[in-house]
Protein backbone atom coordinates (compact mmCIF):
# COMPACT_ATOMS: atom_id res chain seq x y z
CA UNK A 1 0.00 0.00 0.00
CA UNK A 2 1.05 3.66 -0.25
CA UNK A 3 3.52 4.25 2.58
CA UNK A 4 2.74 6.87 5.21
CA UNK A 5 5.47 9.46 5.53
CA UNK A 6 6.71 12.92 4.59
CA UNK A 7 7.38 13.47 0.90
CA UNK A 8 8.69 16.40 -1.17
CA UNK A 9 7.17 16.16 -4.64
CA UNK A 10 7.45 18.94 -7.21
CA UNK A 11 4.26 20.73 -8.17
CA UNK A 12 3.81 21.99 -11.73
CA UNK A 13 0.98 23.62 -13.69
CA UNK A 14 -0.48 24.50 -10.25
CA UNK A 15 -1.15 20.83 -9.55
CA UNK A 16 0.07 17.64 -7.89
CA UNK A 17 -1.23 14.41 -9.42
CA UNK A 18 -1.46 10.87 -8.05
CA UNK A 19 -0.34 8.36 -10.68
CA UNK A 20 -0.55 4.57 -10.45
CA UNK A 21 1.45 2.68 -13.08
CA UNK A 22 0.56 -0.95 -13.76
CA UNK A 23 3.18 -3.56 -12.93
CA UNK A 24 5.23 -4.36 -16.08
CA UNK A 25 3.99 -7.31 -18.14
CA UNK A 26 5.56 -10.64 -17.21
CA UNK A 27 5.92 -11.68 -20.87
CA UNK A 28 6.61 -8.61 -23.04
CA UNK A 29 6.30 -10.59 -26.32
CA UNK A 30 2.79 -11.75 -25.42
CA UNK A 31 1.91 -8.26 -24.17
CA UNK A 32 3.29 -6.66 -27.35
CA UNK A 33 1.07 -8.80 -29.55
CA UNK A 34 -1.91 -8.22 -27.25
CA UNK A 35 -1.34 -4.47 -27.66
CA UNK A 36 -2.18 -4.84 -31.38
CA UNK A 37 -5.70 -5.93 -30.54
CA UNK A 38 -6.71 -3.71 -27.66
CA UNK A 39 -4.44 -0.74 -27.40
CA UNK A 40 -2.31 0.16 -24.40
CA UNK A 41 -3.75 0.99 -20.98
CA UNK A 42 -2.67 4.40 -19.72
CA UNK A 43 -1.46 4.79 -16.14
CA UNK A 44 -4.17 5.77 -13.64
CA UNK A 45 -3.94 9.52 -13.06
CA UNK A 46 -5.94 11.92 -10.89
CA UNK A 47 -5.40 15.41 -9.55
CA UNK A 48 -4.48 15.01 -5.89
CA UNK A 49 -4.71 18.76 -5.23
CA UNK A 50 -4.11 22.12 -6.86
CA UNK A 51 -1.41 24.42 -5.53
CA UNK A 52 -1.06 28.17 -5.23
CA UNK A 53 2.44 28.09 -6.71
CA UNK A 54 2.85 27.51 -10.43
CA UNK A 55 5.76 25.10 -9.89
CA UNK A 56 8.27 24.23 -7.20
CA UNK A 57 8.84 21.94 -4.25
CA UNK A 58 6.07 21.32 -1.70
CA UNK A 59 5.95 19.38 1.56
CA UNK A 60 3.40 16.56 1.63
CA UNK A 61 2.69 14.33 4.63
CA UNK A 62 0.78 11.17 3.71
CA UNK A 63 -1.18 9.17 6.30
CA UNK A 64 -2.80 5.88 5.25
CA UNK A 65 -5.62 5.12 7.72
CA UNK A 66 -8.29 2.51 8.34
CA UNK A 67 -11.06 4.99 9.12
CA UNK A 68 -11.79 8.75 8.72
CA UNK A 69 -9.71 10.90 11.07
CA UNK A 70 -11.07 13.78 13.09
CA UNK A 71 -10.68 17.00 11.08
CA UNK A 72 -8.08 19.45 12.45
CA UNK A 73 -9.37 22.53 10.68
CA UNK A 74 -7.70 25.11 12.91
CA UNK A 75 -4.24 23.87 11.91
CA UNK A 76 -4.84 24.24 8.17
CA UNK A 77 -6.25 26.87 5.79
CA UNK A 78 -8.03 24.76 3.20
CA UNK A 79 -9.43 21.26 3.70
CA UNK A 80 -11.37 19.20 1.17
CA UNK A 81 -12.18 15.56 0.45
CA UNK A 82 -12.42 13.63 -2.83
CA UNK A 83 -12.87 9.96 -3.68
CA UNK A 84 -10.66 7.83 -5.92
CA UNK A 85 -10.80 4.26 -7.16
CA UNK A 86 -7.16 3.22 -6.96
CA UNK A 87 -5.93 0.32 -9.10
CA UNK A 88 -3.07 -1.98 -8.20
CA UNK A 89 0.38 -0.81 -9.26
CA UNK A 90 3.20 1.55 -8.42
CA UNK A 91 1.92 4.79 -6.88
CA UNK A 92 3.72 8.13 -7.24
CA UNK A 93 2.90 11.83 -6.90
CA UNK A 94 4.02 15.09 -8.50
CA UNK A 95 3.07 17.77 -11.00
CA UNK A 96 2.31 17.10 -14.68
CA UNK A 97 5.46 16.59 -16.77
CA UNK A 98 7.62 16.24 -13.65
CA UNK A 99 9.65 13.30 -12.41
CA UNK A 100 7.40 11.82 -9.74
CA UNK A 101 8.02 10.91 -6.10
CA UNK A 102 7.40 7.21 -5.44
CA UNK A 103 4.82 6.49 -2.74
CA UNK A 104 4.75 2.69 -2.67
CA UNK A 105 3.07 -0.26 -4.33
CA UNK A 106 -0.69 -0.91 -4.17
CA UNK A 107 -1.25 -4.67 -4.12
CA UNK A 108 -4.20 -6.32 -5.85
CA UNK A 109 -6.11 -6.79 -2.58
CA UNK A 110 -5.48 -3.15 -1.66
CA UNK A 111 -6.99 -1.69 -4.81
CA UNK A 112 -10.44 -0.14 -4.58
CA UNK A 113 -12.32 2.94 -3.43
CA UNK A 114 -10.61 5.40 -1.13
CA UNK A 115 -11.54 8.71 0.43
CA UNK A 116 -8.77 11.29 0.31
CA UNK A 117 -8.72 14.33 2.61
CA UNK A 118 -6.31 17.09 1.62
CA UNK A 119 -5.36 19.85 4.07
CA UNK A 120 -3.32 22.79 2.76
CA UNK A 121 -1.50 25.79 4.16
CA UNK A 122 0.45 28.56 2.45
CA UNK A 123 -1.28 28.69 -0.94
CA UNK A 124 -1.47 32.50 -0.96
CA UNK A 125 2.24 33.00 -0.28
CA UNK A 126 3.46 32.79 -3.89
CA UNK A 127 0.41 32.31 -6.13
CA UNK A 128 1.14 31.36 -9.76
CA UNK A 129 4.87 31.81 -9.21
CA UNK A 130 7.92 29.58 -9.52
CA UNK A 131 9.46 28.85 -6.12
CA UNK A 132 12.81 27.33 -5.17
CA UNK A 133 11.94 26.58 -1.53
CA UNK A 134 8.93 25.02 0.17
CA UNK A 135 6.25 27.62 0.88
CA UNK A 136 3.18 25.33 0.89
CA UNK A 137 2.43 22.37 3.16
CA UNK A 138 -0.07 19.58 2.62
CA UNK A 139 -1.50 16.71 4.65
CA UNK A 140 -2.97 13.87 2.57
CA UNK A 141 -5.01 11.34 4.56
CA UNK A 142 -6.58 8.35 2.85
CA UNK A 143 -8.79 5.51 4.05
CA UNK A 144 -10.99 2.87 2.41
CA UNK A 145 -14.47 4.20 1.76
CA UNK A 146 -17.06 3.98 -1.01
CA UNK A 147 -17.12 6.76 -3.58
CA UNK A 148 -19.05 9.94 -2.72
CA UNK A 149 -19.05 13.51 -4.10
CA UNK A 150 -16.24 15.99 -3.25
CA UNK A 151 -16.71 17.93 0.01
CA UNK A 152 -15.15 21.21 1.14
CA UNK A 153 -14.56 21.41 4.87
CA UNK A 154 -12.67 24.70 4.91
CA UNK A 155 -11.50 27.29 2.37
CA UNK A 156 -9.63 30.21 3.92
CA UNK A 157 -6.96 31.22 1.37
CA UNK A 158 -7.93 32.96 -1.89
CA UNK A 159 -6.32 30.13 -3.87
CA UNK A 160 -8.16 27.63 -1.66
CA UNK A 161 -11.52 29.27 -2.35
CA UNK A 162 -10.83 29.30 -6.10
CA UNK A 163 -9.89 25.62 -6.32
CA UNK A 164 -12.58 24.48 -3.87
CA UNK A 165 -15.26 25.94 -6.14
CA UNK A 166 -13.93 23.84 -9.02
CA UNK A 167 -13.62 20.40 -7.44
CA UNK A 168 -14.72 17.80 -9.98
CA UNK B 1 12.07 0.69 -44.33
CA UNK B 2 14.86 0.39 -46.82
CA UNK B 3 14.14 -1.79 -49.83
CA UNK B 4 15.86 -5.14 -49.90
CA UNK B 5 19.11 -5.19 -51.81
CA UNK B 6 20.76 -8.02 -53.70
CA UNK B 7 23.88 -8.40 -55.80
CA UNK B 8 23.40 -9.79 -59.35
CA UNK B 9 26.23 -11.56 -61.11
CA UNK B 10 25.88 -13.55 -64.34
CA UNK B 11 26.28 -17.27 -63.78
CA UNK B 12 29.45 -19.06 -64.76
CA UNK B 13 29.48 -21.38 -67.77
CA UNK B 14 27.15 -24.26 -67.20
CA UNK B 15 25.91 -22.77 -64.00
CA UNK B 16 22.55 -21.42 -63.03
CA UNK B 17 22.10 -18.30 -60.98
CA UNK B 18 19.34 -16.51 -59.18
CA UNK B 19 19.11 -12.74 -59.34
CA UNK B 20 16.62 -10.42 -57.72
CA UNK B 21 16.01 -6.86 -58.87
CA UNK B 22 13.45 -4.29 -57.85
CA UNK B 23 10.66 -4.08 -60.36
CA UNK B 24 11.55 -0.90 -62.23
CA UNK B 25 8.12 0.64 -62.58
CA UNK B 26 5.88 -0.56 -59.80
CA UNK B 27 2.24 -0.36 -60.84
CA UNK B 28 0.47 2.74 -59.60
CA UNK B 29 -2.85 1.05 -58.91
CA UNK B 30 -3.40 -0.35 -55.44
CA UNK B 31 -2.30 -3.91 -54.96
CA UNK B 32 -4.68 -5.93 -52.82
CA UNK B 33 -2.56 -8.31 -50.79
CA UNK B 34 -3.95 -11.80 -50.28
CA UNK B 35 -4.99 -12.61 -46.76
CA UNK B 36 -1.96 -13.08 -44.56
CA UNK B 37 -2.47 -16.41 -42.85
CA UNK B 38 -2.21 -16.44 -39.09
CA UNK B 39 1.02 -18.34 -38.77
CA UNK B 40 1.50 -18.61 -35.06
CA UNK B 41 2.40 -15.08 -33.96
CA UNK B 42 2.30 -13.19 -37.25
CA UNK B 43 -0.05 -10.23 -36.95
CA UNK B 44 -2.33 -8.99 -39.73
CA UNK B 45 -0.72 -6.14 -41.65
CA UNK B 46 -2.63 -2.93 -40.81
CA UNK B 47 -5.19 -1.71 -43.33
CA UNK B 48 -3.33 1.58 -43.81
CA UNK B 49 -0.33 -0.42 -45.00
CA UNK B 50 -2.35 -2.44 -47.48
CA UNK B 51 -4.01 0.74 -48.71
CA UNK B 52 -0.62 2.31 -49.34
CA UNK B 53 0.03 -0.26 -52.04
CA UNK B 54 3.46 -0.78 -53.54
CA UNK B 55 6.06 1.81 -52.67
CA UNK B 56 9.25 2.99 -54.25
CA UNK B 57 12.48 1.55 -52.86
CA UNK B 58 13.52 3.03 -49.47
CA UNK B 59 10.00 4.32 -48.92
CA UNK B 60 7.89 3.38 -45.92
CA UNK B 61 4.76 4.50 -44.13
CA UNK B 62 4.94 4.98 -40.38
CA UNK B 63 3.18 6.16 -37.26
CA UNK B 64 4.78 6.90 -33.89
CA UNK B 65 4.97 3.17 -33.03
CA UNK B 66 4.75 1.30 -36.35
CA UNK B 67 6.31 1.27 -39.80
CA UNK B 68 5.32 -0.66 -42.88
CA UNK B 69 6.43 -1.01 -46.47
CA UNK B 70 5.51 -3.01 -49.59
CA UNK B 71 8.08 -3.47 -52.37
CA UNK B 72 7.91 -5.44 -55.62
CA UNK B 73 10.76 -7.57 -56.89
CA UNK B 74 11.57 -9.79 -59.82
CA UNK B 75 13.58 -12.96 -59.37
CA UNK B 76 15.18 -14.39 -62.52
CA UNK B 77 16.72 -17.82 -62.76
CA UNK B 78 19.33 -17.83 -65.50
CA UNK B 79 21.43 -20.47 -67.21
CA UNK B 80 24.64 -20.01 -69.12
CA UNK B 81 25.49 -22.56 -71.83
CA UNK B 82 27.88 -22.22 -74.73
CA UNK B 83 28.47 -18.64 -73.67
CA UNK B 84 24.81 -17.73 -73.90
CA UNK B 85 22.87 -16.71 -70.81
CA UNK B 86 19.14 -17.32 -70.90
CA UNK B 87 16.40 -16.69 -68.39
CA UNK B 88 14.82 -20.01 -67.49
CA UNK B 89 12.37 -18.89 -64.83
CA UNK B 90 10.84 -15.71 -63.41
CA UNK B 91 9.10 -14.98 -60.11
CA UNK B 92 7.41 -11.65 -59.50
CA UNK B 93 6.86 -11.08 -55.79
CA UNK B 94 6.04 -8.52 -53.13
CA UNK B 95 7.90 -8.15 -49.86
CA UNK B 96 6.03 -6.55 -46.98
CA UNK B 97 7.94 -5.47 -43.90
CA UNK B 98 6.04 -4.42 -40.78
CA UNK B 99 7.54 -3.53 -37.40
CA UNK B 100 5.91 -2.25 -34.24
CA UNK B 101 6.77 -1.30 -30.69
CA UNK B 102 4.70 -0.27 -27.70
CA UNK B 103 4.29 2.72 -25.43
CA UNK B 104 5.27 0.68 -22.38
CA UNK B 105 7.22 -2.43 -23.44
CA UNK B 106 10.94 -2.97 -24.08
CA UNK B 107 10.24 -5.32 -26.99
CA UNK B 108 9.90 -4.65 -30.72
CA UNK B 109 8.44 -7.02 -33.33
CA UNK B 110 9.58 -7.05 -36.97
CA UNK B 111 7.74 -9.31 -39.36
CA UNK B 112 8.32 -9.91 -43.04
CA UNK B 113 6.06 -11.46 -45.68
CA UNK B 114 6.84 -12.67 -49.20
CA UNK B 115 3.94 -13.11 -51.63
CA UNK B 116 4.68 -14.23 -55.20
CA UNK B 117 2.28 -12.87 -57.80
CA UNK B 118 3.59 -15.14 -60.57
CA UNK B 119 6.09 -17.95 -60.93
CA UNK B 120 7.23 -19.43 -64.25
CA UNK B 121 9.70 -22.02 -65.48
CA UNK B 122 12.52 -22.93 -63.17
CA UNK B 123 11.43 -20.34 -60.63
CA UNK B 124 8.57 -22.62 -59.64
CA UNK B 125 9.37 -24.21 -56.30
CA UNK B 126 11.61 -21.40 -55.13
CA UNK B 127 12.13 -21.61 -51.38
CA UNK B 128 12.60 -18.82 -48.90
CA UNK B 129 14.26 -18.86 -45.50
CA UNK B 130 15.01 -15.92 -43.25
CA UNK B 131 17.18 -14.82 -40.36
CA UNK B 132 16.94 -11.54 -38.48
CA UNK B 133 18.96 -9.52 -36.02
CA UNK B 134 18.70 -6.22 -34.23
CA UNK B 135 21.24 -3.45 -34.71
CA UNK B 136 22.42 -1.55 -31.61
CA UNK B 137 21.45 -1.17 -27.96
CA UNK B 138 19.51 -4.42 -28.11
CA UNK B 139 19.45 -8.16 -27.59
CA UNK B 140 18.03 -10.57 -30.16
CA UNK B 141 14.90 -12.52 -29.30
CA UNK B 142 13.23 -15.29 -31.26
CA UNK B 143 13.04 -15.58 -35.05
CA UNK B 144 10.60 -17.77 -36.94
CA UNK B 145 11.14 -18.09 -40.69
CA UNK B 146 12.01 -21.67 -41.43
CA UNK B 147 12.38 -22.77 -45.07
CA UNK B 148 9.08 -22.33 -46.90
CA UNK B 149 8.22 -23.28 -50.48
CA UNK B 150 6.81 -20.18 -52.17
CA UNK B 151 3.53 -20.48 -54.06
CA UNK B 152 1.76 -17.95 -56.23
CA UNK B 153 -0.72 -15.88 -54.24
CA UNK B 154 0.29 -17.38 -50.90
CA UNK B 155 2.04 -15.52 -48.11
CA UNK B 156 5.23 -16.82 -46.54
CA UNK B 157 5.88 -14.95 -43.29
CA UNK B 158 8.31 -14.76 -40.45
CA UNK B 159 8.43 -12.85 -37.20
CA UNK B 160 11.35 -11.55 -35.17
CA UNK B 161 11.33 -10.07 -31.66
CA UNK B 162 14.10 -8.15 -29.97
CA UNK B 163 14.56 -6.24 -26.71
CA UNK B 164 16.17 -2.90 -26.06
CA UNK B 165 18.99 -2.64 -23.52
CA UNK B 166 17.99 0.97 -22.75
CA UNK B 167 16.05 -0.10 -19.67
CA UNK B 168 17.87 1.78 -16.91
CA UNK B 169 16.05 4.91 -15.75
CA UNK B 170 16.89 7.82 -18.03
CA UNK B 171 18.46 5.71 -20.77
CA UNK B 172 17.86 6.14 -24.49
CA UNK B 173 18.96 3.72 -27.22
CA UNK B 174 18.75 4.01 -31.02
CA UNK B 175 18.01 0.64 -32.56
CA UNK B 176 16.45 -1.20 -35.49
CA UNK B 177 16.43 -4.59 -37.16
CA UNK B 178 17.38 -6.36 -40.39
CA UNK B 179 15.91 -9.39 -42.14
CA UNK B 180 18.08 -11.47 -44.44
CA UNK B 181 15.89 -13.50 -46.77
CA UNK B 182 17.53 -16.22 -48.84
CA UNK B 183 15.67 -17.31 -51.98
CA UNK B 184 16.74 -20.42 -53.84
CA UNK B 185 15.33 -21.88 -57.03
CA UNK B 186 15.29 -25.71 -57.08
CA UNK B 187 17.49 -26.09 -60.18
CA UNK B 188 20.02 -23.55 -59.08
CA UNK B 189 22.90 -24.31 -56.80
CA UNK B 190 23.19 -20.66 -55.94
CA UNK B 191 20.86 -18.63 -53.80
CA UNK B 192 20.23 -14.93 -53.57
CA UNK B 193 19.75 -12.91 -50.41
CA UNK B 194 17.48 -9.94 -49.88
CA UNK B 195 18.26 -7.60 -47.00
CA UNK B 196 15.30 -5.72 -45.53
CA UNK B 197 16.22 -3.02 -43.01
CA UNK B 198 13.65 -1.51 -40.65
CA UNK B 199 12.99 2.16 -40.18
CA UNK B 200 14.99 3.73 -37.37
CA UNK B 201 13.59 2.84 -33.93
CA UNK B 202 14.27 4.60 -30.60
CA UNK B 203 13.71 2.92 -27.25
CA UNK B 204 13.89 4.83 -23.99
CA UNK B 205 13.16 4.80 -20.27
CA UNK B 206 13.34 8.58 -20.22
CA UNK B 207 9.77 9.89 -20.11
CA UNK B 208 9.40 11.86 -16.85
CA UNK B 209 6.49 10.70 -14.72
CA UNK B 210 6.46 7.03 -15.78
CA UNK B 211 8.97 4.28 -15.16
CA UNK B 212 8.20 2.13 -18.20
CA UNK B 213 10.41 1.46 -21.22
CA UNK B 214 8.93 1.94 -24.68
CA UNK B 215 9.99 2.08 -28.34
CA UNK B 216 8.96 4.61 -30.99
CA UNK B 217 9.69 5.46 -34.62
CA UNK B 218 11.52 8.74 -33.92
CA UNK B 219 11.14 10.02 -37.47
CA UNK B 220 7.43 10.56 -36.81
CA UNK B 221 6.66 13.84 -34.99
CA UNK B 222 3.58 13.50 -32.76
CA UNK B 223 1.12 16.30 -32.08
CA UNK B 224 -1.66 17.17 -29.67
CA UNK B 225 -5.03 18.58 -30.65
CA UNK B 226 -6.93 20.90 -28.30
CA UNK B 227 -10.55 21.50 -29.25
CA UNK B 228 -10.92 25.30 -29.42
CA UNK B 229 -14.46 25.32 -28.05
CA UNK B 230 -13.45 23.40 -24.92
CA UNK B 231 -10.17 25.15 -24.24
CA UNK B 232 -11.34 28.79 -24.34
CA UNK B 233 -8.64 31.29 -23.50
CA UNK B 234 -5.85 28.70 -23.67
CA UNK B 235 -6.79 27.70 -27.20
CA UNK B 236 -7.26 31.27 -28.30
CA UNK B 237 -3.88 32.30 -26.88
CA UNK B 238 -1.97 29.43 -28.50
CA UNK B 239 -3.70 29.97 -31.84
CA UNK B 240 -2.96 33.70 -31.84
CA UNK B 241 0.63 33.14 -30.73
CA UNK B 242 1.20 30.67 -33.58
CA UNK B 243 -0.43 33.04 -36.08
CA UNK B 244 1.96 35.77 -34.91
CA UNK B 245 4.86 33.61 -36.13
CA UNK B 246 5.87 31.57 -33.09
CA UNK B 247 6.66 27.90 -33.84
CA UNK B 248 4.71 24.74 -33.03
CA UNK B 249 1.70 24.87 -35.34
CA UNK B 250 0.77 21.69 -37.20
CA UNK B 251 2.45 21.80 -40.60
CA UNK B 252 5.08 24.25 -39.37
CA UNK B 253 8.30 24.08 -37.40
CA UNK B 254 7.78 21.97 -34.28
CA UNK B 255 8.46 22.71 -30.63
CA UNK B 256 11.01 20.57 -28.79
CA UNK B 257 10.52 19.19 -25.31
CA UNK B 258 12.72 20.47 -22.48
CA UNK B 259 12.87 18.44 -19.27
CA UNK B 260 15.64 20.20 -17.31
CA UNK B 261 13.94 21.60 -14.21
CA UNK B 262 16.13 24.69 -13.73
CA UNK B 263 15.75 25.73 -17.39
CA UNK B 264 11.99 25.20 -17.34
CA UNK B 265 11.75 27.33 -14.21
CA UNK B 266 13.84 30.00 -15.95
CA UNK B 267 11.52 29.94 -18.96
CA UNK B 268 8.50 30.32 -16.73
CA UNK B 269 10.01 33.05 -14.56
CA UNK B 270 11.06 35.12 -17.60
CA UNK B 271 7.68 34.90 -19.32
CA UNK B 272 5.55 35.21 -16.19
CA UNK B 273 7.55 37.24 -13.67
CA UNK B 274 6.31 38.39 -10.28
CA UNK B 275 5.92 41.89 -11.71
CA UNK B 276 2.93 40.84 -13.86
CA UNK B 277 -0.20 41.05 -11.69
CA UNK B 278 -2.60 38.14 -11.95
CA UNK B 279 -6.27 39.17 -11.92
CA UNK B 280 -8.42 37.08 -9.57
CA UNK B 281 -9.14 33.67 -11.10
CA UNK B 282 -6.50 34.09 -13.81
CA UNK B 283 -3.02 32.65 -14.12
CA UNK B 284 -0.18 33.46 -16.50
CA UNK B 285 0.06 31.44 -19.71
CA UNK B 286 3.17 31.51 -21.87
CA UNK B 287 3.76 30.30 -25.42
CA UNK B 288 5.99 28.61 -26.45
CA UNK B 289 5.49 26.53 -23.30
CA UNK B 290 8.08 26.69 -20.52
CA UNK B 291 8.54 22.95 -21.07
CA UNK B 292 10.05 23.59 -24.53
CA UNK B 293 13.47 24.65 -25.79
CA UNK B 294 11.65 27.47 -27.59
CA UNK B 295 10.47 28.90 -24.23
CA UNK B 296 11.15 32.47 -23.11
CA UNK B 297 14.62 32.00 -21.58
CA UNK B 298 16.06 29.10 -23.57
CA UNK B 299 14.49 30.28 -26.85
CA UNK B 300 15.45 33.91 -26.38
CA UNK B 301 13.71 36.99 -27.69
CA UNK B 302 11.24 39.29 -26.04
CA UNK B 303 7.61 39.26 -25.03
CA UNK B 304 4.46 39.95 -26.98
CA UNK B 305 0.82 39.82 -25.95
CA UNK B 306 -2.74 40.35 -27.17
CA UNK B 307 -5.23 43.12 -26.33
CA UNK B 308 -7.53 40.81 -24.34
CA UNK B 309 -4.74 39.25 -22.26
CA UNK B 310 -4.68 41.73 -19.35
CA UNK B 311 -0.90 42.01 -19.71
CA UNK B 312 0.95 45.34 -19.76
CA UNK B 313 4.35 44.90 -21.42
CA UNK B 314 7.32 47.22 -21.31
CA UNK B 315 9.17 47.97 -24.52
CA UNK B 316 8.45 46.99 -28.10
CA UNK B 317 6.60 43.70 -28.50
CA UNK B 318 8.44 40.99 -30.42
CA UNK B 319 7.22 39.76 -33.79
CA UNK B 320 8.00 36.79 -35.98
CA UNK B 321 9.38 33.39 -34.99
CA UNK B 322 11.58 34.46 -32.05
CA UNK B 323 10.18 35.55 -28.71
CA UNK B 324 7.27 34.49 -26.58
CA UNK B 325 3.64 35.39 -25.98
CA UNK B 326 2.18 36.05 -22.52
CA UNK B 327 -1.50 36.07 -21.54
CA UNK B 328 -3.64 35.89 -18.41
CA UNK B 329 -6.15 33.08 -18.83
CA UNK B 330 -8.55 31.15 -16.59
CA UNK B 331 -6.39 29.41 -13.99
CA UNK B 332 -8.31 26.14 -14.01
CA UNK B 333 -8.11 25.91 -17.82
CA UNK B 334 -4.40 26.74 -17.72
CA UNK B 335 -3.66 23.99 -15.22
CA UNK B 336 -5.75 21.43 -17.09
CA UNK B 337 -4.07 22.27 -20.40
CA UNK B 338 -0.67 21.51 -18.91
CA UNK B 339 -1.92 18.26 -17.41
CA UNK B 340 -3.37 17.15 -20.75
CA UNK B 341 -0.17 18.05 -22.65
CA UNK B 342 1.47 15.43 -20.45
CA UNK B 343 -1.24 12.78 -20.29
CA UNK B 344 -2.41 12.98 -23.93
CA UNK B 345 0.92 13.65 -25.68
CA UNK B 346 4.17 13.41 -23.69
CA UNK B 347 3.37 10.11 -21.96
CA UNK B 348 1.40 8.15 -24.60
CA UNK B 349 3.68 9.20 -27.49
CA UNK B 350 6.88 9.00 -25.44
CA UNK B 351 8.06 12.56 -26.03
CA UNK B 352 11.45 12.75 -24.31
CA UNK B 353 13.91 15.61 -23.85
CA UNK B 354 14.68 17.10 -27.26
CA UNK B 355 11.81 15.37 -29.09
CA UNK B 356 9.81 17.42 -31.57
CA UNK B 357 6.05 17.87 -31.28
CA UNK B 358 3.32 20.12 -32.65
CA UNK B 359 0.27 21.71 -31.03
CA UNK B 360 -2.96 22.19 -32.95
CA UNK B 361 -6.01 24.17 -31.87
CA UNK B 362 -9.02 22.93 -33.80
Amino acid sequence: MIISGVYAPRAAEQAVELVVEPVPAADPVVALQASRAGGTQQPFRTTLFHTGISSGPISMTVNVLDAPPEPALEEWEDVHEVSASLPAGRAAAGGPMEELTALGAIEDDESGDYRIRVSAAGRDRAPDLVTATVVEHYLVQLWPESVSPPRVLSAVSEQGKYWAARLA
Amino acid sequence: MKAPTAACLPPSEGESAVCITPTKNPPTHLKKNPQVPTLMTVQPVPEWCRQAGVMAPNQYMASRFEACGNWEYTLRVTQTQNGVTTVTGVMEFTVTGFHYGSQNLPTVAHQVTIIPSSMTGTAVGTTAVGTASCSTNCTNGTTSFGTQVLQTGQAASGEFFYNTTATAAGSVGATGSTWNLTLKAPTSSAASTLTSVSAAVRCDTAVPGISSTGCVVPGITPYINYDGATWGGFGAHVKAAQLSGLPGALGGLPLHRLTDTALRDANRAKACPTSLPRPAGYSCDEYPFASTIEGAYTGGGTARTLPWCQVALQGTPSTGPTGYSVCMIDANTNSAAGSVLNSALFVPKRVINGDAFNVHIS
